[in-house]
């Protein structure tokens, strides 16, 4: 019994080691490494691909505004865009604003969806909106979002590479002063961004793509069928067909967009429980079809599991601090004080990539950012909050799996209309 | 409307300051020395000064304890409230050196290699020590005082909570402030 208690401990130690050593290199990376990318803002380019934006929307009267007014703004030749907004069914003035938008704006177009006939999900709505559009590349935002002016060069330039299938830009929390939960996901986002995904960019590994502010080769999703409308994390199920099709991720680090964060710690539950049961999901859609995969390398592949599981860590180390309590109390061993030193170094980190402490940092510090660097050792309650979130979206997806029940639905993260208003 | 502002004016360096630094070697190294030295002292003085400081405070507090000074296995001897008597092994743990460590390695990989001058970053190593020699002296004081209130239990269940999970508050907080005391040099640098 014993020997078994130690053995999980010790499984669950070396798991996370593992992660640790992803994240130090990662670190490094961002850091010092030479060779990668710089900036991809080459305006004079020549190459200039007709765009598509796909901007879903459910009830967001709020927001919408400033998204179009933005759009609007664009700095990118605009007859080489056209703007889908998909109205998916609104029961407020979604479609209104979208339509005296499409009014003025020629290539803003609105598709109506009726309220009686409501998509299921984001990924439903993007389909509709994939019937219709005729260009190159095609860009997703959400309508809560605010892009810079210049994005559309800056997301469409790796697309200059025909093994290019996907895109990522950055995501930047507006909303940062609004509360300690908001403050908290920008730190999140600021390790998940500029260290984690600008790292897997440098060193040819999967960048995520993260559901908006990015995009794809309208040929790519085409040919793999647009959105799976069954799985909850549409992007990273996106991001692993992408790449098991022979296509590569980029993630453009000076591609940014401004988000309105959750503030509150209710939607901060919501959002992030839903995001672990995708994620979670996409660990068992996608495990084995990628570590069979003939056109992923070993680094990749090795990533890739870890990107997958990465909604597991949490658990893994809770329950490594139970093992390890339990041990504790039976009598310690001297090396076993060694592991179980390690643990406190996990617990500080943030759920959504499991940036550890020491990569909120270093992102921190490459953002030239100050006084929130000091919030850094109140990851320890934002921890403490993912693990139940991640056991609670385990059990739920193990319970609908049991009883064959559908995970699908549109999740609308509340937000306070934090984005600059338009004039 | 802040970073916008900083985003869309600057295109050149932008948001985010893309330049990719060199590590300073040479200040990793002078680290590596500086942070050998100071926990080769704390290797061999530490156990020692944490049992008689342990001792002149629980003595302040009328609490018996006799310390076994200059043994193979450093111990206290604490008796308790309830009569029974505490043997407290001072082991690496226990008087913080492998907190220390932690924190010193943090500082040499992460910190040390960054831009910003040798001497702040040694400043703030030996700060850090500081601190931590000071925490561990205030969490082994408060353990050992709530095994003699409440018994050998509570000893233990008070010494699993603050260690080593409450002894990292100290090494994250001293880490970032370190770190953005870096930043906050930078910056001023690159205003400059």
């Amino acid at each position: 019994m014993i020997f078994i208690l130690y053995l999980s401990f010790v499984s669950t130690v070396i798991i996370m080691v593992l992660y640790l050593v992803r994240h130090y290199v990662f670190s490094l990376t961002a850091l010092y490494y030479q060779k990668g990318q710089t900036h991809y803002t080459l305006h004079s380019m020549s190459f200039r691909p007709t765009v598509s934006i796909l901007i879903p929307a459910r009830d967001e009267e709020e927001v919408l505004p400033s998204m179009l007014h933005r759009i609007t703004e664009l700095t990118y030749p605009k007859d080489k865009i056209e703007v889908f907004v998909i109205d998916d069914g609104s029961s407020d003035n979604t479609g209104k604003i979208a339509e005296e938008f499409a009014a003025f704006y020629n290539y803003i177009k609105v598709l109506h969806k009726r309220p009686n006939i409501k998509s299921r999900n984001k990924s439903s709505a993007l389909n509709e909106g994939l019937k219709h559009v005729k260009n190159q590349i095609l860009i997703c935002f959400d309508a809560d979002y605010y892009p810079q002016i210049d994005i559309i060069e800056k997301l469409t330039a790796p697309f200059i590479d025909p093994e290019v299938g996907a895109v990522q830009g950055r995501v930047t929390v507006f909303n940062e002063n609004s509360s300690l939960v908001s403050r908290l996901v920008a730190l999140e986002r600021i390790a998940g961004y500029r260290v984690d995904q600008l790292a897997r960019d440098d060193l040819g590994l999967i960048p995520q793509y993260g559901g908006t502010v990015g995009g794809f080769r309208r040929s790519v999703i085409e040919s793999l069928g647009g959105w799976d409308e069954k799985v909850l994390a549409e992007d990273t199920d996106l991001t692993f067909r992408v790449c098991r099709m022979g296509y590569k991720v980029r993630y453009v680090n000076e591609a940014e967009s401004y988000e309105d964060a959750v503030s509150s710690l209710r939607s901060y539950w919501r959002q992030r429980h839903r995001w672990a049961k995708g994620h979670m999901q996409c660990f068992f859609k996608h495990l084995i079809p990628m570590l069979k995969s003939q056109n992923l390398r070993f680094r990749e592949k090795l990533d890739g599991v870890l990107l997958l599981g990465i909604y597991f860590v949490p658990i893994l180390a809770a329950l490594s601090w139970v093992l390890g309590a339990v041990i504790f109390f039976l009598g310690p061993t001297n090396w076993f004080e060694a592991a179980w030193n390690m643990l406190p170094i996990f617990v500080y980190s943030g759920v959504g990539n499991f940036a550890l402490f020491f990569e909120v940092g270093v992102g921190i510090y490459l953002d030239k950012r100050i006084r929130i660097g000091w919030l850094i050792p109140l990851l320890l309650l934002s921890f403490v909050l993912s693990t139940a979130i991640c056991l609670k979206a385990f059990l739920d997806l193990t319970y609908a799996k049991a009883m064959g029940r559908s995970l699908d639905g549109w999740a609308k993260t509340p937000h306070n209309g934090g984005q600059p208003k338009c004039m | 409307m802040r970073y916008l502002a900083v985003s869309e004016s600057v295109d050149e360096l932008g948001w985010g300051f893309r330049i990719r630094e060199r590590p300073r070697l040479w200040h990793f190294f002078a680290g590596v020395l500086v942070s050998g030295v100071s926990y080769v002292l704390l290797w061999f003085g530490l156990t020692d000064l944490m049992m008689r400081g342990l001792v002149g405070v629980l003595s302040v507090a009328r609490i018996s304890v006799n310390g076994m000074f200059g043994q193979q296995v450093p111990m206290l001897v604490v008796d308790l409230a309830d009569g029974s008597a505490l043997n407290l092994v001072m082991t690496e743990q226990r008087v913080g050196l492998v907190t220390i460590a932690v924190f010193g390695l943090l500082f040499l990989l992460l910190l040390f290699p960054l831009h910003g001058s040798l001497w702040r970053k040694l400043a703030l190593l030996e700060f850090g020590f500081a601190v931590g020699l000071a925490w561990n002296f205030i969490r082994l004081s408060l353990t050992v005082l709530a095994g003699y209130n409440f018994g050998i239990n509570a000893f233990r269940v008070a010494e699993f909570f603050t260690t080593p999970f409450l002894d990292f508050l100290w090494v994250i907080t001293i880490w970032s402030l370190g770190l953005s005391t870096m930043v906050a040099r930078n910056r001023t640098e690159l205003k400059k």
